[in-house]
Formats: C-alpha cells, structure tokens, sequence
C-alpha cells in the first residue's frame, strides 16, 4: 500500500481510530493485523515469506538466549544469518547471479541459463535487515530475546516502516512495543505535521521532479546538455523528497499511536564532506553497516580502506541486484578513501583554507555524479547521460516547451525552494515548530493552508511508487 | 476545522469552475466557448488536425467558411463529445471533415494524460454518461466531491493554470478567430522524434471502445444533418511496416463501418510527401513546409467531394 494513495487516506485513520479504541491489551494484535492488510495489498501471498522468516528468527533468537554453549549459539546465528541471505538471494539476487554467469558461460559456449524473474517482495532488503539486526543484538546479549511470538512479528511488521525503513534496532521499537500506548493530543499534532511534512517532500517536490528525471533516462539520446544537468540535479533532489518524504510519513503516522521511530535524515545535501554525508543520509542503514559489518570487519583499527571498500560494495549491492549500484557504492568509497588522504597528507590545507560553503557545494556535486549510477538502468544510460553533458547544447531544452512542462518546472522550483529554506531554518518538523505555541487561529490558518498547498501542488493523477520500495 | 475545509473546497470548486468555463488558454474551452456560430466545414480530430490544418487558407481555396475544432491530445470520445457539445450550444455546421488515423483507434480511453481535457464539463449529462462508462467510479470524485477533479489535475487545472487563465500570462498557442494552431515560421526537422518511428509498436491493436464512439459520432452527424467526411493526414512512411499498419487498420477496421454508413474517406497517407522527411517535423505531424503543401492538396480533394 502507498502512503499517497487514497487507500492508505482511509487505512490511517481507520487503524489510529481503532488503536486507540480496543482494549489496550489488545492493541498490538491490531496493529499486527494492520500490517498483514499493509504488506498485503502488494502481492497478498508474499505475506508467508515473511512469516516464514519471523518463524525462523525468532525461534533462533530464543535458541541463542537459551544456550550458555558459545558454539551453539554461534551455530543458530548462522542458521538465522543464512536463512535470511537465502531468502535475499532467491528473490533478490538470483537473476543477477545467472546474468553474470551466463556471461561467463558465453565465452565457453555453455548453454545459456533462464532468468527466474521473481517479482522482489515489498521492502524485502529493510525488514531482513531489521530480524538481522534482532538475531545478532541477542547474540552480542545486548537485548533479551522476546518470548512473545506476536509482539517480535509486530516489531518486523509495523506497518509504518514495514517496506522502507527506518532501519530499527529491537532496543528502539520492540522496547517500545511492550509499553501500553494512550492517546496524546501532542503526539496526534506531532505526528500529523510530520506527516504533511513528508507528504509535501513527496508528493509537491518528488513526484513532479520523476517527470523531468524520467524524461532524461527514458530518451538519454535526446536530451541537450542543459536536460542532462538538469536532470542529475533534478535526481539528487527527487531522491532526498522521496524517500525523507517517506520516513516523515512513516515517523509522523507512528508518533500518533505514541511510537518513536528514529531519525533517518539529517539535511544530507549540507553536508561538508563525504564521511558526514554518511552520518546525516540513510541513518538506520549506515548504523546497521557501521555497527554489523565495518566495525566487525576491524573498523578503521586494522585494515580500515579494504573494510570500507568491502562495506560500501554490500551496501551498493543491498540497493539493488545490478553492477550500476556496486560501481556507485564503488564511488562512494573512492571519494571516503580521497578524503582520507587528503587529511592524512594536508590536514591543515583541507580543513582551514576551504571555506564550509565551498566544500558542501563540491560533497553534493560529487554526490550527484554518484546518484547517475544509481538511477540509470545500466552503463549505456548513464554513457549517454555523461555524454549529453559534454556533447550537447546548453542553450535548448527538449524537455521543457509545452504548457503543462512549463507549469511542473515552475511549481516544482518553487516548492524546492521553499522545502530547502525551511529544512534549513528548522530541524525535526517545520510545520510543527511554525505552529507551536502560537495562538489557535494561527494553528488554524497554519493547516488550512498547509492542506491547500498539498491540493494546489501535490501530484495526485497517479500515485507514484517510492523509489526505496524497489530495494 | 474539519468544516472549515469543507466549505473551503465548495468555494474553490465554484471559483474554478467558473475560471475554467472562461478560460482563453485551452483549445477545449474555445472550442466549447463557441455558441450560436454557422461554418461551411468544421474540422475535428487531435493534434494531427489541430496543428496541420490552416483554416486561413482553407476559406479562400473553398470559398467556403471553415473552423478548426481539433484539440491536440484528444482521443474519440472526446471527439464525440466535443461535436456533441459543440452542437448543443446551437452552432450549425454543414460538413465535418474528421481524421482518423492507427493513433485514434488504438489509444486507451482512460490514459491518465488526457482525461482531465473535459473534466469540467461532468455537469453536462452525456459527458458524465460516458466518462462513467469510461472510468467508472473514479467520475463519482470527479463530480461530487467538491474540488477534486482541479486536485487531482492540478498541472492542467490547478492554481498555476488558473491564475494563467486569468492573468493571460502564457498566450494560447492558436489562432482565437480560426482555431488553427500557430506555426513558427519555419520548417523544422526533428530527427529525434523521427527516429522514434522505431518505437512504433509492430501492430496496432484496435481499441474496440474507439470504433463504438466512432459509430455514436456517425451517428450523431446523421441526426444533426451533418455530412461526415473522414480523412487520414499524412505520416512519415520510411518504413515499409507503417504503410502496412496504416493500410491494415484501415482495410480492416475503418472502412467497412464507413462503407456501411456510407461516408467518403480521403486517405492522405499515400502522398507523395510521405515517404520525404523534410516534409515532417516528426513521423505523425508536417512542419510548416509540409502543411502548406498538404493544405492545397486537401482544398483540392474537398472541392471534389463538395461537388
């Protein structure tokens, strides 16, 4: 189900209004129940593959918990580790892997093997990461195994961050399960705000931006030079309004049943250099990285590039079963171990005689040449994107000539402008922090035209897909 | 606050409404804006007879007084409602000229990209009767619930187009006296967009929704006494398998209803213009040198069939 369809504009409510309705004893099997409708409305019977690894997780959590033989609780982690990889593999990666060996097979003339092409199961990369991260926090017994099989299927199926994140460790939200929730009026504020919020990103900034970005990967041939940049910027920023839209949503519709989900954006695009891009975009998944592959791997203690080069190919891989993905994370790594370097060999030069602005105007440019690879289908597209660059007028757009091109580019600059000004001036919910404290009537006007900027600029023809859902 | 809103959406649904009935810049709304008119010979169809038809230069060939009625965009059950509404508003045509083409026959009626074209029009009952049919209960939000058609359409209705309708800040791209779409004075090739000839698909499947609004408009012009003259504007035939398409969909599919009905079909696919790119500014649509050769050939073949 899509957060901006209009079956989710009658889910929400239904489910906040029932929660806080039933007993609250039986509040969680409700918000179970809310998530198999969620994850449901995709591809119904994909609902027993997730059962099947909740099954299997939290039998060998409880495994771990209750074995004092160290060799024993190692083995049910890798039972759990390997189930789970399996599960990746058969639905996410197992086309990738025949691709590359009917290659292989090509220059020996073998018979070539026929792709499975399995429809990937919603969000599958986010709630195996999620049951991972349960397993391996057993393990290291830092949280105690949960005995109770519904309120661990509740934590992998919340449905507000079910399919895209964020990423949440059992001491965040399982913790936060077991407590009995109330109805908070702040809350309901709260998170109704942070949901407009994220609403906003997506739908007034995101969705309009797809119809550029989708232009320039469509028909990368025609596009000029002025399309082409365009376009890479347009990405970058359709992106970020993207899948931040969708964490706020997922935050926002949380925080009114009394749920803290954690932050998964800290204003990326400001950030001065690669390593604190790394702390401010995909939080929950750089943590995940950080904390069960970088750090275990030895950390920048002992063989620090290889472990980040090894930490960055996963995660390019964990975003999708394709080359494009591996050579961007590729990238990312080569601008980590660049500045590495740079501070090694000139630490005063890097870090005095650059002015803040500058360095955060070179980390975006960089990151956007980056977001090429990963938008593009495959390396011809992202030959013909570069190429436009080079090759092509600045002075013509193909993209932009009619009426309704026109009125997209004018609004969507717009609401970027607006959206980056107020992301700069406020933190966690500008909405939020606009009305706080003020007198009623202003809270009135406040969302009555918060509403009618959503209406008047919002997409609404189509719902269109989160790009994390994908992964 | 619930109410407040409430009654806010009844007030922008009225305020819109009555912007858009007026608007100046959509070809739909001039078209329907028209009342009380009397032409010779209307034209209607998309793109292909919006912007390839030069009315200006029809009405001294003919001697007589044409009107271009063609909205780009458009698929036939547009055409039939806009012929539809275009009568009901009391103007008296004495022939339609009305392309058809492999494009017109084989759109999906419900693509999202068109259907806002007469939205606002859901308060005229044969509009509503066949965008419900079309999009079933989708037209129930579209007419009831105060607002939402300008929401959910809001690049082509919404407040930016509103306020350009009134503020008449981007002019219309036609002619306000003939309808004729203006042309840059040039004669433009885009060899992109002719290469796209590629992505044509193999064949052409007729939509079966598009060859019942082609028999309601037939009808329709039999019971308004208006003589129907079909025609196909010219395309880009580099490729054998386009000849094809274009001679199988209309041997197969158009001309037994027409031959039914009676009704004259003028085929310009055939020209020699055809198989000359410079002619065309992409495969479907001439460019400004192509249009005024093909306007003179067209002014010769109607001039037959007035006879």
């Amino acid at each position: 189900m899509l957060f901006n369809s209009l079956y989710f504009a009658l889910f929400f409510p239904i489910v906040t209004f029932l929660f806080f309705v039933v007993p609250v004893k039986f509040r969680n099997y409700l918000l179970l129940l809310a998530g198999c409708i969620f994850y449901m409305a995709a591809i119904p019977s994909y609902i027993i593959i997730l059962f099947a690894a909740i099954i299997i997780d939290y039998y060998a959590a409880l495994q771990i918990q209750k074995s004092e033989n160290n060799k024993h609780r190692k083995r049910w982690l890798i039972v759990s580790i390997l189930a789970t990889c399996a599960l990746l593999f058969a639905f996410k990666y197992i086309d990738f892997f025949i691709s590359n060996l009917n290659l292989f097979y090509s220059i020996f003339d073998y018979e070539q093997l026929k792709p499975f092409k399995i429809l990937l199961p919603i969000g599958l990369s986010f709630h195996t990461f999620q049951s991972l991260s349960y397993v391996i926090e057993v393990y290291k017994q830092k949280y105690t195994a949960e005995k109770k099989l519904s309120d661990y299927a509740l934590y992998v199926m919340f449905y507000p961050q079910l399919v895209a994140g964020p990423i949440e460790r059992p001491q965040v939200l399982l913790a936060q399960i077991k407590q009995p929730k109330y109805f908070d009026y702040h809350n309901l504020k709260y998170g109704l705000t942070l949901m407009w919020w994220g609403f906003f990103k997506k739908m007034a900034i995101a969705d309009h931006l797809s119809f550029f970005v989708d232009k320039l990967y469509d028909h990368p041939n025609a596009a000029t030079g002025a399309d082409s940049l365009m376009g890479i910027y347009f990405f970058a920023i359709q992106i970020y309004c993207d899948f931040s839209g969708y964490t706020d949503i997922a935050r926002g519709a949380a925080k009114v049943m009394g749920f803290d989900l954690s932050l998964n954006f800290n204003k990326p695009y400001f950030a001065s250099s690669f390593s604190n891009f790394w702390q401010r975009w995909h939080i929950s998944l750089s943590t995940w990285f950080r904390d069960y592959i970088y750090i275990p791997l030895g950390g920048n203690k002992k063989r620090h590039i290889l472990n980040l080069v090894i930490t960055f190919l996963i995660s390019g891989l964990w975003h999708g079963a394709n080359w494009t993905f591996i050579t961007w994370g590729a990238i990312h790594v080569l601008y980590l171990i660049i500045e590495i370097y740079i501070r090694k060999i000139s630490p005063h030069t890097y870090r005095i005689k650059l002015p803040k602005i500058i360095k955060q105007i070179i980390v975006f440019h960089l990151v956007c040449v980056a977001w090429v690879f990963f938008r593009a289908a495959n390396f011809t597209e992202v030959g013909a994107v570069f190429n436009s660059l080079v090759s092509h007028t600045y002075r013509k757009t193909n993209f932009i000539g009619n009426f309704e091109n026109t009125i997209e580019f004018v609004t969507v600059l717009l609401m970027i402008v607006i959206c980056f000004c107020i992301e700069f001036r406020y933190k966690l919910n500008p909405l939020f922090e606009l009305m706080d404290k003020r007198k009623l009537y202003v809270q009135y006007v406040f969302s009555v035209s918060a509403i009618l900027i959503l209406l008047f600029f919002g997409s609404f023809i189509k719902p269109q897909q989160f790009i994390y859902f994908q992964f | 606050m619930g109410v407040i809103i409430i009654i806010l959406l009844y007030v922008l649904d009225f305020t819109f409404t009555a912007i858009f009935s007026n608007d100046k810049y959509y070809k739909s709304s001039w078209v329907l804006n028209k009342k009380s008119e009397s032409y010779d010979v209307a034209f209607l169809g998309n793109s292909r007879v919006y912007t390839q038809i030069y009315t200006d230069s029809l009405n001294k060939k003919l001697g007589k007084k044409c009107v271009n009625i063609g909205v780009d965009g458009t698929n036939m059950m547009h055409h039939y409602l806009l012929l539809d509404l275009f009568l009901k508003q009391n103007n008296d045509i004495k022939y339609l000229v009305y392309n058809i083409d492999p494009w017109s026959l084989s759109f999906n009626l419900d693509d999202p990209k068109r259907t806002w074209i007469l939205l606002n029009q859901l308060h005229h009952d044969e509009v509503y009767q066949q965008y419900l049919s079309v999009f079933g209960s989708r037209t129930y939000l579209w007419r009831y619930f105060p607002f939402w058609k300008f929401v959910e359409y809001n690049s082509r209705l919404g407040l930016i187009a509103a306020a350009n309708s009134q503020l008449d800040l981007i002019k219309q791209e036609y002619n306000t006296a003939t309808g004729d779409y203006i042309t840059p004075n040039n004669n433009i090739v885009d060899t992109h967009k002719i290469n796209r000839m590629a992505d044509i698909p193999d064949n052409f499947k007729v939509n079966i929704q598009n060859i019942y609004y082609l028999e309601k408009m037939i009808a329709l012009c039999k019971s308004k006494q208006v003589k129907l003259i079909m025609i196909t504007t010219p395309i880009l035939k580099l490729q054998p398998q386009i000849t094809m398409q274009v001679d199988r969909i209309a041997q197969q599919h158009l001309l037994p209803i027409l031959n039914k009905s009676n009704i004259h079909y003028l085929d310009f696919t055939h020209l020699d213009i055809c198989h000359d790119f410079h002619y065309f500014y992409d495969y479907h649509h001439l460019n400004s040198m192509g249009k005024t050769k093909y306007n003179t050939i067209l002014a010769q073949k109607l001039l037959k069939q007035f006879e």
